[in-house]
């Protein structure tokens, strides 16, 4: 399974992170520090889950915390990108 | 017997006709440093706004307002006749003019530098707006602010200002010499009355500028005058909140947005006197 | 001629107007709701737009965008959340315009997006949609009787976020036409919209021929002359891919048993709009009846006009009361439509006293 960054997403760069339009349902939305990251990383290259995971916890701090935090909203994200049509799963 | 007066607002042209004797007197009052055209040039918008004819003329009179020949609100009481054509041109532009992006905001400029204020209803901006227009800054609406898609500078289309209830007295308190339309009661607004805009605004309709800030107003008791920034995101969520067209300009108004975010400080803005507002504010453009 | 019809029927005619005729079309134009046309005419041709006129036309452009694009996002939704319910879901009219990306969707308003359904299918259907955020809308508990039983509709449901409006249909004519092919005789066919799949609309002749029906048992035309500027639009599309269209067109509404519906679009889409025609078949579209010809032709050449002063005089008014008279007989027997009527008229007097109470509409 890998994940797609929509076709129909435009996006621009905001300073507290990065907002997005759906040209296809109209709708605009934001994602705020780190979580932009993945948007590039989609953007560039569809991936997998996991692959996707690795390179957003890389760019977090070691500690035991951090990485839990970080997946966590890594998690969040996915599923609510998921359900607002950001990002498609295909197999 | 119908009057008929042509004129510019900013980048429209009206023209509006009326039988009405208390839309002529307000017409000749709030907008008598505006220059009537003489010719036909091409009107945006011919307004009409009539009494209604007969049953209703006696029983509790009503004053319909069309746009060319189309009525799009239900008949007001006649005298809220004045505030209604003030309504009816703030829809024609809300509804149609697309080559802008259209914030429900308080719009004022100094040193060619644009703040829009962007409130909801009740929230002060017309308030705040006519204390501030009154004080040396430029007048570009009290209810609309109008980003160009093309060139992304913000046009006036300076209109008397719309007051409500208490702001009413605070501003014929405040601005010496005030001039108001007749005041109308028992409005969905509650009591109204506009406020002829400053002359010096009036006659700098045609400059737009660039926007520089977006001040999100918030009149508070007895607080000390202070801006508060604000992330963009907020920022570009309440923007779309307080627009008019954002959802049919699309895409466009889209990167509009983020693109005047670039370069526009955002704040949250917490007042209670207008001298101390009035201070906050010009410290950001002087 | 109204200057806005002479436009439509030859564009060339956009080109060098003064600021004056310019002042009368566009009036004409937002009266008619033809504005957005316009600006596709001048587009595909284009054609310069003078300074004054030009965001008129774009602003009207883009909000037919926004709407097109409402819809492509409902061809997408409505299967989806019917797909279990339903055997026929068929779009009509505007939204199998867009569907078909034919040129009179282009500029074109319009307020709902219709289908076509099964009757027996039609409550499951209501349900589904209710508890997918469907609402009705604001009628009142007659109406919605009259729209269940004598329309060919209930009415209409509008989605409560995404602000769409669906018309669901069960048949093609009202249950009380004379005429009554059932909904399985219409043809229809599959469209391929990119990123979302096949939705069912009717082929060419027979969109034609459901647009004639329409038009032509109407009893009010608010939008009767952006009706039959689509219908000239469609048949001088679709005759440039195939010049026998029209008769292939005939010949089919002759089979459903609706030729004089067809005939009557197709001949006043030639005396309105100026369609090209062939003279044996404008010859064969006469009338047999002298009067009823001159009786059609008073009617329908004076409501397929600008609705707007500038073109407006006594003949339309006459025409309206007629055509009125005319749409009520057809869908609905005498005695139950003289109650109707009086019915509506109650309530319109009603509403007219009542006015001052509702001031909620104001911005």
């Amino acid at each position: 399974m890998l994940l797609f960054l929509n076709k129909y997403i435009r996006k621009n760069e905001i300073k507290e992170g990065i907002a997005l339009f759906n040209t296809f349902t109209g709708n605009t939305h934001f994602l705020p520090h780190p979580l932009h990251k993945l948007i590039a990383f989609l953007a560039a290259e569809p991936c997998s889950e996991k692959a996707l995971l690795d390179v957003f916890l890389s760019s977090f701090q070691k500690s035991l915390q951090e990485q839990e935090n970080a997946t966590k909203q890594f998690q969040q994200f996915i599923t609510e990108a998921l359900k607002s049509d950001i990002i498609i799963e295909i197999n | 017997m119908l009057a008929q007066f042509t004129l510019p607002i900013g980048p429209f042209n009206f023209s509006i006709k009326t039988d009405n004797t208390a839309v002529l007197k307000n017409l000749s009052s709030l907008y008598g440093d505006y220059h009537f055209y003489n010719h036909s040039p091409f009107i945006d918008f011919p307004i009409t706004i009539t009494t209604r004819s007969l049953i209703r003329r006696f029983i509790k009179p009503q004053v319909d307002f069309f746009l060319d020949e189309f009525a799009p609100f239900k008949p007001l009481p006649k005298d809220q006749s004045f505030a209604m054509l003030e309504w009816g041109m703030n829809w024609c532009i809300t509804t149609q003019a697309h080559q802008f992006l259209i914030f429900h905001a308080g719009t004022i400029e100094k040193n060619n530098k644009v703040i829009i204020m962007p409130a909801e209803q009740g929230s002060g901006k017309s308030t705040l707006t006519a204390a501030m227009v009154y004080s040396g800054w430029r007048l570009f609406s009290d209810e609309l602010a109008l980003i160009s898609v093309t060139d992304e500078l913000v046009y006036p289309c300076t209109r008397p200002i719309n007051l409500k209830n208490d702001s009413i007295n605070v501003i014929d308190n405040y601005v010496d010499n005030a001039v108001f339309s007749t005041i109308a009661k028992d409005t969905h607004k509650g009591t109204v009355a506009l406020l002829k805009p400053p002359k010096a605004s009036v006659e700098r309709m045609f400059e737009p500028a660039p926007l520089h800030f977006i001040v999100f107003p918030k009149y508070v008791a007895n607080i000390e005058a202070k801006l508060t920034p604000i992330n963009q995101i907020d920022t570009f969520q309440q923007l779309i909140q307080h627009s008019f067209n954002y959802h049919i300009l699309g895409e466009q108004g889209f990167h509009l947005i983020a693109r005047l975010l670039q370069n526009v400080t955002c704040y949250q803005f917490e007042y209670s006197d207008f001298e101390q507002a009035k201070k906050l504010l010009s410290s950001l453009v002087d | 001629m109204s200057i806005l019809i002479q436009v439509l029927s030859e564009p060339k005619n956009l080109q060098n107007l003064t600021i004056s005729q310019w002042q009368t079309l566009l009036s004409q134009a937002k009266t008619s709701q033809l504005v957005g046309r316009l600006n596709y005419l001048m587009e595909i041709q284009n054609y310069t737009k003078p300074s004054y006129v030009k965001w008129h036309l774009e602003s009207a452009y883009k909000i037919a965008e926004k709407q097109r694009k409402q819809a492509i996002v409902e061809f997408l939704e409505v299967p989806s959340t019917l797909k279990n319910s339903t055997s026929t879901l068929i779009f009509l009219k505007g939204a199998a315009y867009i569907a078909k990306n034919l040129p009179c969707s282009f500029g074109r308003t319009f307020s709902d997006i219709d289908v076509l359904v099964k009757k027996q299918e039609l409550r499951k259907i209501e349900t589904i949609l209710k508890f997918s955020n469907w609402l009705k809308t604001n009628v009142d508990d007659y109406d919605e009787q009259y729209y269940r039983t004598w329309m060919h509709e209930i009415p209409p449901l509008y989605h409560e976020t995404r602000g769409s409006v669906l018309d669901i249909h069960h048949n093609i004519l009202p249950s009380t036409n004379k005429h009554q092919p059932s909904a399985a005789e219409f043809s229809t066919t599959s469209v391929l919209i990119e990123d979302i799949g096949s939705i069912d609309t009717l082929d060419d002749t027979d969109l034609c021929i459901h647009m004639a029906v329409h038009l032509f048992t109407e009893s009010e035309f608010h939008h009767g002359l952006r009706d039959i500027s689509d219908f000239d639009m469609l048949l001088r599309h679709f005759q440039k891919h195939d010049k026998r269209f029209v008769e292939k067109l005939i010949q089919r509404a002759q089979y459903l048993g609706l030729y004089d519906y067809a005939r009557l679009a197709i001949r006043y889409s030639h005396i309105v709009m100026s369609t090209p025609l062939s003279s044996t078949t404008l010859e064969s579209l006469q009338s047999n009846s002298l009067f009823v010809t001159f009786f059609q032709d008073f009617c329908f050449c004076n409501i397929f006009k600008p609705n707007h002063s500038s073109c407006r005089n006594w003949k339309m008014g006459l025409a309206e009361f007629l055509l009125y008279w005319r749409g009520h007989i057809l869908r609905m027997p005498l005695k139950l439509l003289l109650p109707h009527l009086f019915r509506k008229t109650y309530k319109r007097t009603k509403d007219y006293f009542k006015q001052d109470k509702d001031l909620t509409q104001l911005p």
